[in-house]
């Protein structure tokens, strides 16, 4: 009897409510208890699990859901809510007003939502806030100066936005344990050491391939003589070997014949490996240099 | 492959038990309630072959026989009873593992009402043994087998089938594709008293029968492969289609099952003159023919049993000791194969690569190799299951031999193993579960069927075609698979189990694929992604080269258990989203040269897929889709293939 | 402690949960309390190189050997020179260099690695992503859990038949999404025909009068499955199967490269949601030694995998995304020409884990430097347990295989590297 009630659910759903998603929100109806708002949060596209194996935190997860700022109030029949993840949703300042009373919130994800400078200072009061995520936000320097108060605050993502070096330098001084990411100085030495490897190795290249491209030049156009060479030592040797006398000298210079040769035609695959060696490593100096230059240029 | 597979994909899905709704739930019952408790707890030292304390405690009467402290058990009084007592202060079973509260309850509740056991019995009241009768009569005799048991359930039987779904099942189960328009509506208008009979003998007469039952068995023998197969990364589709093309042109050809066994186990050459070489290296290992996989699936495809386990110990549960398997693996000792070719040399081939050097057998024997863990290095004499050592001369061939006494009338397994088989094929469920495991411990639901299958099918010289003929023309085949929203759910499933009602199964791929190809026009239809054609080029896995072997693969179905649904988003996004599937249909087009109306071009529709006419409403609402001018009737095709209904054989 | 699983056709029945949220079914009621007491978990981005890479040309080279090493942004820790960005990401980085795995053979060394068991013949074992989708995904997600994606291969297709990933006993609905060519994204994911809302209409009258007359759990199980895959289409998550969307600079900075572009399809998917994917290379079984096949990867592979943790880290995604790079075995110390499981590396990145720092130690010097592990030997059982830790699983469960047969997630002899979680 339920999984007929299930499909027949299903298939009204799927034509009258094609996509649960941005802008189709259920609207908000104020969520007596707990399971109520689970099942409210995942109406709307999100859903509620335990943010870890151990423990009883949970982790509300919203992404690109259809959460409006006034349903962020669900949040708030929760206990325990640890995690938010609100990556794309239409949300903005005002959305922040009920975030910021979660009190043990620890994580903090706003990818990409309409929040501004402004409705940062709503999050004040999150003081057990470790990370904040601000990819892809409106926000810029004045927006910073909301994050003081927040003691715990360890990491904080503000890629793609309008924060500059001077506002992180300042944010740094009254917080100097916390990690802000990008932080444009490691990632400007690490692509520079990255490159001075990448140089480096270049150069050690184009000594072996100078000595290839030598050895190439010098000995490939032989290797038609050497090889003459060689079968003429193989035919002395057989010779030497009909007459029934000592073959141990024809053997021996068989031998040097061979080693000969084969270092010849050697050369020329030991040259087209080089070359092949040599692009790799100019791609990669080319590659390295250019993140550089890139990241100066920023 | 299917027959190891069997083993752990089945058990799960068969422990749904026959319980009829009401009273007898309270009431345990030995064999289907307690047995599979005695069977995981007690029978490893109290069964076929390991009997400690003289204690047997397989079946009823050995239970009340006892060991050597007495009878196990006494009816109505728990408290006195060894069985209790043992396992109620958890001196048994003696390792870490005792049984549940739950199994205790169920035990004790089962002594405290009086050892009730299952009635039935194997016996057929119905036909006369070693007699071929009327496909007609053995028909009535099977819906009586079947009434009888539904009556001791106290089940009813569900109704009869209308003539679509009659019409549509039997044309899938017996031509492997839906009906043709015109084949739905010559039937479907057809007023003569015995159009079933009619119809059923026009399938069996097409030599799709032969096709489809030919890639059933290459279904069942060579599985699409999975990432634990033993022939991992050489899967050789091209010969198992030929292999199962084979049996299928036996079968039109008129062969008995008797010979086309026979031939499987003595084809000696290549591929090229017998494709059903190809047996040796599918069951066998690498792409190789190996003693142990030829034997293992002679006993589980053509004898019914599973012998898997005994290939590294002997079976408790089954009786079968190790040294009977290598003793039916000893006939092929000498088989040597590959994807191509079969042979038997002249002495056993050295099956261990690597360890300890091994005896080399003599004659007729078999040496058991280091993989099997216990007794390797003993030599083992050839012998037919369940009989001592055989007198056989060294310079003839074995295989002919084992052959002969495999397809013996007097076979205790042959003719049950094959009914069992086509029984589970039509009905999604043996009458004996899994399909290879016909031992004492895993009686039939319906042993008197059973018998009487077997019995008929022998006597008709295993003639495969009055066995289908017969179970096709059956009440029981021909019941509807209807189970409306109001019926209880419980009781569909027990009225199925009983066989009281038709299962509905998915399609399997290849019928899927002929449906498809056949209503598109489209005889090589190709659902492959757009880009599948140069995928060898760009470097991408060569399972998608090719249309047909992709379809396979991406349709595939559970072998094991026809019911079970398990396409899908992949499957899904396919059949939505293909443009092929929307890009026209030859026969459609066709059809359209005729100047039908819409009116008969949508009843075209339907007959070509469903089977059926539509509906009023559905008329009215192709009608309206039509009207837009941006649709066609191939949006039609689309909304029909994609109809659950079209993808159930129902 | 054995889990008790959902029976697979309920689970079946439960994807549809997204769709039914606010009817009241008694099992709706239960699949919100499961999905709550299942931790969430971290994604997972499986690298593989299909063949067998070589540890000595990549993150274990040798003095004297073929590749130089360099420093990296760790003092002390060195990787080859060819791959300097990566060495560079070094502190994002651990280095597991003595995994010791037992099998020589492509394929079934494929099979362990991916599922912790050696193959054995009717067993069937669901692969780790499987695990994870089982484990991790939402259960009313309208995205997949598990998604593969073909990176191709670059110089020629070798090292066996690559292995398939298969849910097993878990259930159909584990099976991976497999996406064929990343610049493609998923196929048939776009609607072909302008009329998909007419013709899913036309079809939705017929399915409410098939599933009333035919109440039956597979037909369910199927338009379960049917709505998951329309919910897909549409959903606008669904966005992240294609790399067009991503701005240019960004499909630039991962490299104009299959491999590249597969990182950045895996790196969207992960965004959108997706619990596991594995990205595949084949053609990595250098038997002709490999130096120069490596050389002409290295600037692809740097760029990509670089680019790929520098940017989950921008995005604040690199403590919640594990990313593993791998093949079946390493090759021999030296030229690499041969297959080699006795000391051989993989390289993990991210995931909230200690980096930063190199686990296990292969020899130096001898007659054979890289021959042998000195320190803390890694056996497949605990490689595949350290995984399933690594992304917030209770690896301490059975799975309930058919048959009543009761089968460990990771064998319990496992020892995973608890110095590598936090």
């Amino acid at each position: 009897m339920i999984s007929v009630r299930c499909s027949l659910a299903c298939w009204l759903l799927l034509v009258t409510i094609p996509v649960v998603g941005l802008g189709q929100a259920p609207p908000y109806k104020p969520a007596a208890d707990a399971a109520e708002a689970i099942k409210r949060i995942e109406e709307i596209g999100g859903s509620v699990r335990k943010a870890a194996l151990e423990g009883d935190a949970l982790e509300v997860d919203l992404r690109s859901s259809a959460a409006t700022d006034e349903q962020l109030q669900y949040l708030l029949a929760l206990k325990n809510v640890a995690v938010v993840r609100l990556r794309e949703c239409r949300i903005g300042d005002a959305g922040l007003v009920h975030l910021g009373k979660i009190a043990g919130l620890k994580k903090l994800h706003l990818e990409k939502t309409q929040i501004t400078d402004a409705g940062l200072k709503h999050l004040a009061g999150l003081k057990e806030l470790e990370v904040l995520n601000l990819f892809g936000c409106g926000i810029s320097d004045p927006g910073l100066n909301s994050l003081q108060p927040l003691p715990n605050l360890k990491s904080l993502f503000i890629t793609e936005t309008k924060v500059t070096e001077a506002g992180i330098a300042a944010l740094r001084k009254t917080m100097p344990k916390l990690v802000v990411v990008p932080d444009r100085a490691m990632e400007r030495g690490q692509a520079e050491a990255a490159w001075d490897t990448a140089k480096k190795a270049l150069a050690e290249m184009e000594v072996r391939f100078q000595a290839a491209k030598k050895d190439a030049e010098v000995l490939v156009p032989k290797v038609a003589e050497l090889k003459k060479k060689m079968d003429e030592a193989a035919k002395k040797l057989n010779e030497a070997k009909g007459k029934g006398g000592d073959v141990s000298e024809a053997q021996a210079a068989l031998k040097v014949a061979q080693q000969q040769h084969s270092q010849a035609a050697n050369a020329a695959k030991n040259f087209e490996l080089a070359q092949k060696h040599l692009a790799a490593y100019r791609q990669l100096e080319a590659d390295t240099r250019s993140r550089v230059e890139a990241l100066r240029a920023k | 492959m299917t027959l190891h597979r069997s083993l752990f994909l089945v058990l799960g899905a068969l422990t749904i038990a026959v319980t009829p709704p009401g009273a007898s739930a309270q009431e345990p019952l030995f064999e289907r309630d307690v047995l599979p408790v005695l069977t995981k707890q007690c029978l490893g030292c109290h069964g076929g072959l390991r009997q400690k304390g003289g204690l047997d405690m397989r079946t009823m009467p050995l239970l009340l026989k006892g060991g050597k402290h007495g009878p196990a058990a006494k009816p109505g009084d728990a408290d006195t009873s060894l069985l209790w007592q043992r396992i109620a202060s958890d001196e048994m079973p003696p390792g870490e593992t005792k049984l549940s509260a739950a199994e205790k309850a169920l035990i004790k509740q089962w002594i405290t009402k009086g050892l009730r056991t299952e009635t039935k019995k194997d016996e057929d009241a119905h036909l006369t043994p070693g007699v071929k009768h009327d496909p007609k009569e053995v028909a009535a005799a099977i819906d009586k087998h079947i009434q009888q048991r539904l009556t001791a359930l106290k089940l009813d039987a569900a109704p009869g089938s209308d003539d679509v779904e009659f019409l549509r099942r039997v044309t899938l189960d017996l031509n492997g594709c839906v009906p043709t328009a015109q084949e739905a509506a010559a039937f479907l208008d057809s007023k003569a008293p015995d159009k079933r009979a009619q119809l059923i003998d026009k399938l069996l007469a097409s030599p799709r029968f032969g096709e489809q039952l030919g890639r059933t068995w290459r279904e069942w023998i060579c599985p699409p492969e999975l990432p634990s197969d033993m022939n991992g990364g050489a899967q050789p589709h091209k010969q198992a289609f030929a292999f199962g093309d084979w049996i299928g042109k036996q079968i039109t050809k008129g062969a008995t099952w008797d010979k086309i066994v026979r031939d499987i186990l003595t084809v000696d050459g290549q591929i090229k003159d017998n494709p059903h070489v190809i047996f040796y290296s599918l069951v066998g290992e690498g792409g190789k023919a190996t003693p142990d996989g030829s034997a293992r699936a002679t006993a589980s495809f053509f004898l019914g049993v599973q012998m898997q386990c005994a290939q590294c110990h002997d079976d408790p549960y089954r009786n079968w000791a190790q040294n009977e398997f290598w003793a039916l693996a000893a006939f092929f000792g000498r088989t040597q194969g590959d994807f191509n070719t079969v042979t038997d040399g002249k002495a056993p081939p050295n099956m261990s690569k690597r360890g300890p050097k091994l005896p080399v057998a003599k004659g007729a024997e078999i040496v058991i190799p280091p993989s099997a863990f216990k007794n390797s290095g003993k030599a083992v004499q050839a012998a037919f299951l369940g009989s001592k050592s055989i007198d056989l001369a060294v310079e003839k061939p074995l295989r002919p031999v084992l052959a002969d006494w495999v397809t013996a009338k007097e076979n205790p397994y042959f003719a049950k193993a094959f009914a069992n088989r086509t029984w589970f094929y039509f009905f999604a469920r043996g009458l004996v579960n899994p399909v290879d495991d016909l031992r004492e411990l895993n009686p039939p639901s319906h042993p008197g069927l059973l018998k009487m299958l077997g019995n008929e099918f022998a006597a008709s010289g295993f003639d495969v075609k009055h066995l289908v003929r017969s179970i096709c023309n059956s009440e029981t085949y021909q019941r509807t698979s209807r189970a409306s929203v109001k019926q209880d759910r419980q009781a569909i499933a027990a009225q199925t189990a009983a066989f009281g009602r038709m299962p509905v199964r998915v399609m399997t791929a290849d019928v899927l694929y002929d449906s498809l190809r056949q209503v598109y026009g489209d005889p090589k239809l190709d659902l492959r992604a757009d880009d599948a054609k140069g995928a060898a080029a760009m470097g991408q896995a060569a399972q998608i080269a090719d249309p047909y072997i992709e379809f396979l693969r991406r349709f595939g179905t559970n072998e094991d258990d026809a019911t079970d649904f398990t396409h899908g988003i992949p499957q899904m996004l396919t059949m939505i989203n293909h443009p092929r599937l929307l890009s026209g249909s030859k026969a459609l087009d066709a059809f359209r040269k005729t100047n039908p109306t819409p009116e008969h071009t949508v009843e075209w529709l339907y007959l070509s897929t469903l089977a059926r006419r539509p509906s009023a409403s559905e008329r009215e609402a192709a009608a309206k889709y039509l009207a837009n001018s941006q649709n066609s009737y191939v949006g039609v095709l689309w909304m029909l293939v994609n109809r659950s209904e079209f993808l159930f054989v129902r | 402690m054995a889990m008790p699983l959902l029976h697979r056709r309920d689970l079946l029945r439960l994807s549809a949960a997204g769709l039914l949220s606010g009817v009241s079914v008694p099992w709706f009621e239960a699949l919100a309390h499961a999905s709550v007491g299942r931790p969430r978990g971290k994604a997972c981005i499986l690298l593989w190189m299909d063949g067998g890479p070589s540890q000595q040309h990549t993150f274990d080279p040798k003095p004297g050997g073929q590749f130089r090493a360099a420093p990296t942004a760790v003092p002390g820790i060195h990787i080859v020179e060819q791959l300097p960005q990566l060495g560079q990401c070094m502190r994002d980085m651990v280095l597991l260099r003595s995994m010791r795995t037992e099998i020589n053979d492509h394929y079934d060394a494929k099979y362990l690695l991916h599922t912790g068991y050696r193959r054995a013949p009717g067993f069937e074992h669901p692969a780790v992503g499987c695990i994870a989708s089982h484990q991790l995904a939402a259960p009313n997600s309208d995205m997949p859990a598990f998604v593969t994606i073909d990176a191709g291969y670059d110089l020629r297709l070798d090292g066996g038949r690559s292995y398939r990933n298969v849910p097993g006993y878990l259930g159909p609905q584990h099976t991976p999404l497999a996406v064929n060519d990343p610049a493609r994204g998923l196929e048939n994911l776009r609607a072909a025909g302008n009329d998909l809302a007419a013709r899913l209409e036309l079809l939705a009258a017929g399915e409410r009068g098939f599933s009333e007359e035919y109440a039956l759990p597979n037909v369910n199980a199927r338009q379960a499955a049917f709505d998951r895959a329309v919910r897909l289409m549409r959903s606008p998550r669904a966005r992240a199967f294609d790399v067009e969307a991503e701005p240019a600079r960004m499909r630039e900075a991962y490299g104009n490269h299959r491999f590249g572009q597969s990182c950045l399809l895996a790196r969207r998917l992960v965004e959108a949601g997706v619990s596991f994917v594995e990205v595949f290379h084949r053609g990595w079984d250098d038997h002709d030694g490999a130096a120069r096949n490596m050389a002409q990867r290295a600037p692809w592979l740097d760029r990509a995998m670089a680019t790929l943790i520098r940017d989950l880290k921008d995005r604040g995604m690199l403590d919640d995304t594990l990313i593993i790079w791998m093949g079946e075995f390493g090759r021999t110390p030296g030229n690499g020409d041969g297959h080699f499981c006795n000391a051989w590396s993989t390289m993990w990145a991210g995931g909230g884990m200690r980096t930063g720092q190199v686990i296990g130690r292969t020899s130096e010097t001898g007659r054979n430097p890289g021959g042998t592990i000195e320190e803390r030997p890694i056996s497949a059982v605990d490689y595949m347990a350290t995984l399933c830790l690594a992304l917030g699983m209770n690896i301490r469960q059975d799975f309930q295989a058919p048959g009543q047969r009761p089968v460990p997630m990771v064998d319990h002899a496992a020892q995973p590297l608890r110095e590598l979680l936090s």
